[in-house]
């Protein structure tokens, strides 16, 4: 399938079908109900805008960089890591390290040039350089919020053995968050969640289908997981 | 001391070294056993002609040839080779059916997104599949549900490659196939040993997992930051498998129950519990041929999974009968170095584990077998002391070395350079050394 239909289809997938989709890739997705998951992934997202405003206000810009200069964040640029079929963009290492993958940009930057020149304006190398360092900022912001931000707070219950709980975050939450952060803060007209496909794409064609399907499957409501009986 | 000995014992410690060079580099090592079992066997042919030596008193050229490259390959087929197929094959059906995965997904759940202690859990777990599992086939596909799991919860990848290949080394101390694999070099190196079992074994088995296991999960817990890091990255897997059903689970564990409890023959437990998992998941349905059909093809995808080990084993045989005949010349160096009581032995034990890396001379499946021939040589050790002893020094810095094949497919799979690997891997196997050489001395030292 052509990356300009599969970028089309996925611009008009709302923010609650991406928040679906990454909980399809939560370890704890299984053990969570579909309503609770929809009114999480509505919170995330507005924990992650309203802390973008936040940041906005406390700096007095929008720019990411200079952002990430201001709460002394290390940026380090690497060529790529592919761990199986696993492609890492980037990686918030606290306190300081913002990890960004520069290869898997570059190509598909230059992807879009070559085979969508109409959505250029939206995916320019600069422009998805910078969403992707919104969104590890968001991470670094939810370090030093964790006993506050919504997306740290929100845990479920693992089990219960004699009055002795376990309690989890859900990890999806702060994905989500992240990807409201930077979407605020980049000013985006699309979800940043988009770019799993886009980066992706020039790596692996056939996953990133996959991925594009499972993206609209879940859009449509035709993938309903499986919740466990807890 | 005869010049002659000395010198052939030289050249073979320097071939010998030549060997470890060669495992270092990465070479195949059913090439190099080969050619070092032609080597060995002709060097002891020359030097029995200058200076005739005990173990080949009475044999003739081509009883030796025959002892070598015949009687090895036929005796270790006999007693291994069965087992690992048997094993490969119950490996599939675990794979095949979900239990695996499912048991995996299930503590991952128990653990949630705490990166600790999940990671132990599925450590736990992955040490007690590989109790019954062998192979590089069943480990990769285990490491391809695990190790992405623990790199989504922000464990970085050196850390994860090597728990998950520590946990699968801390099984291998209670896995019943390499035990039988290791008990076949022993019998090669006294016939007298040849009657001990695994559950005279069991014990110490048991022990030395645990103890390696949390060796393991201490040093991975050292080693990571007080705060995991955050990912994004992307996957094409929505792992939405279904589970296995509970009852099935237990199958992880029925071969080893059927040895130690049941005495049951191994092989016999291995179908046992292969089929036990196939019913309860409800695979053996649609009629007669279609499961025979889906038995044959998980027994074929079994052989395959060990089939790069089979060559490498037949010729490790080789190579243990012609330490048989090196001995000699490494008893000439040796004379009066080899410790004598159970305390020195320990210690020497203890001191040299790292040299079971790189398929080293502590390394039963490494050029070790040949210490053990010397060892064997100077003192009536009891197995049940002297197994204990080379199982710790081959089966923990074996499993957690570069040369194991399933420790390189992981470098390939997750990019860690493996300088950073081994600066966890060789410490640790040193560790679980020491505690454990010290556990022997206190359990059979008095067998002495």
């Amino acid at each position: 399938m052509k990356l300009g239909v599969m970028m089309r289809d996925l611009l008009q997938v709302e923010d609650e079908a991406w928040g679906l989709y990454a909980f399809s890739r939560d370890i704890l997705n299984r053990r969570i109900l579909p309503e609770t998951k929809t009114e999480m992934i509505a919170k995330a997202t507005a924990c992650g805008k309203a802390y973008a405003q936040r940041i906005i206000r406390e700096y007095g810009t929008r720019d990411v960089r200079v952002i990430a200069d201001k709460l002394k964040l290390k940026l380090e640029f690497q060529s790529a890591l592919m761990t199986g079929k696993r492609v890492l963009f980037a990686c918030y290492t606290p306190p300081y390290t913002i990890e960004i993958m520069e290869e898997p940009v570059r190509r598909a930057a230059e992807l879009v040039q070559e085979e969508e020149p109409a959505l250029v304006e939206l995916f320019q190398q600069a422009g998805i350089m910078n969403t992707i360092l919104g969104h590890e900022i968001f991470h670094f912001v939810e370090d030093q919020f964790a006993h506050e931000i919504y997306t740290r707070t929100e845990k479920i219950l693992l089990w219960n053995l004699l009055g002795f709980k376990n309690y989890s975050t859900i990890r999806t939450l702060s994905e989500v968050g992240a990807m409201a952060f930077t979407q605020e803060l980049n000013r985006l007209s699309y979800a940043p969640f988009i770019l799993d496909v886009l980066l992706y794409y020039s790596y692996d064609a056939a996953s990133a289908e996959k991925i594009y399907r499972d993206v609209l499957g879940v859009s449509s409501g035709r993938c309903r997981e499986p919740v466990e009986d807890y | 001391m005869d010049v002659a000995n000395v010198v052939i014992g030289f050249i073979m410690v320097l071939s010998f070294f030549g060997l470890v060079w060669y495992c270092v580099k990465g070479y195949n090592l059913m090439v190099g056993f080969f050619v070092m079992s032609v080597l060995w066997t002709s060097i002891a042919l020359i030097g029995n002609s200058i200076h005739p030596t005990s173990v080949m008193e009475g044999k003739t050229f081509i009883d030796v040839l025959t002892n070598v490259f015949q009687t090895g390959p036929e005796n270790y087929g006999k007693a291994i080779l069965v087992n690992i197929f048997f094993g490969a094959f119950f490996g599939r059906v675990l794979i095949d059916t979900g239990i695996a995965a499912t048991l995996i997904r299930k503590v991952v759940e128990l653990g949630g997104d705490k990166p600790r202690i999940t990671m132990s859990l599925l450590c736990i777990v992955t040490a007690v599949i590989f109790t019954s599992m062998t192979g590089i086939g069943p480990v990769i596909s285990i490491a391809v549900i695990v190790l992405p799991i623990m790199l989504s919860l922000g464990i970085p990848s050196p850390i994860a490659l090597f728990s998950f290949m520590g946990s699968i080394m801390a099984g291998i101390f209670g896995n019943i196939v390499n035990f039988k694999q290791y008990q076949a070099i022993f019998a090669t190196a006294n016939e007298s040993y040849a009657s001990y079992d695994y559950n005279t074994y069991f014990k110490f088995g048991m022990i030395a997992m645990a103890v390696s296991l949390i060796v393991v999960l201490v040093v991975s817990n050292l080693s990571m930051n007080k705060k995991v890091s955050r990912a994004w990255a992307a996957t094409p897997d929505a792992g939405t498998t279904v589970d296995a059903p509970a009852i099935s689970w237990i199958s992880i564990i029925l071969p080893v129950i059927g040895v130690v409890v049941f005495k049951l023959p191994i092989i016999f437990g291995f179908i046992v519990a292969g089929l036990f998992a196939l019913l309860t998941c409800g695979k053996l349905k649609g009629g007669f041929a279609s499961v025979c059909r889906m038995l044959s093809k998980q027994f074929a995808d079994g052989a395959i999974d060990v089939a790069p080990m089979i060559g490498f084993l037949l010729t490790l045989s080789m190579f243990n009968n012609a330490a048989t005949y090196a001995s000699p010349y490494f008893k000439t160096l040796l004379d009066g170095a080899m410790p004598q009581t159970a305390l020195l032995l320990c210690i020497v034990f203890a001191i040299l584990t790292p040299l079971g890396f790189f398929r080293g001379p502590m390394n039963l499946v490494g050029s070790g077998s040949a210490i053990l021939a010397v060892v064997v040589a100077t003192a009536a050790w009891p197995v049940q002391f002297l197994y204990p002893l080379f199982a710790i020094t081959t089966v923990a810095p074996q499993h957690l070395d570069v040369t194991q094949s399933w420790v390189a497919w992981g470098f390939g799979y997750t990019k860690v350079p493996a300088k950073e690997y081994m600066k966890m891997s060789i410490p640790t196997g040193w560790i679980i050394g020491i505690i454990l050489c010290a556990i022997v001395f206190f359990m059979y030292g008095n067998l002495v």
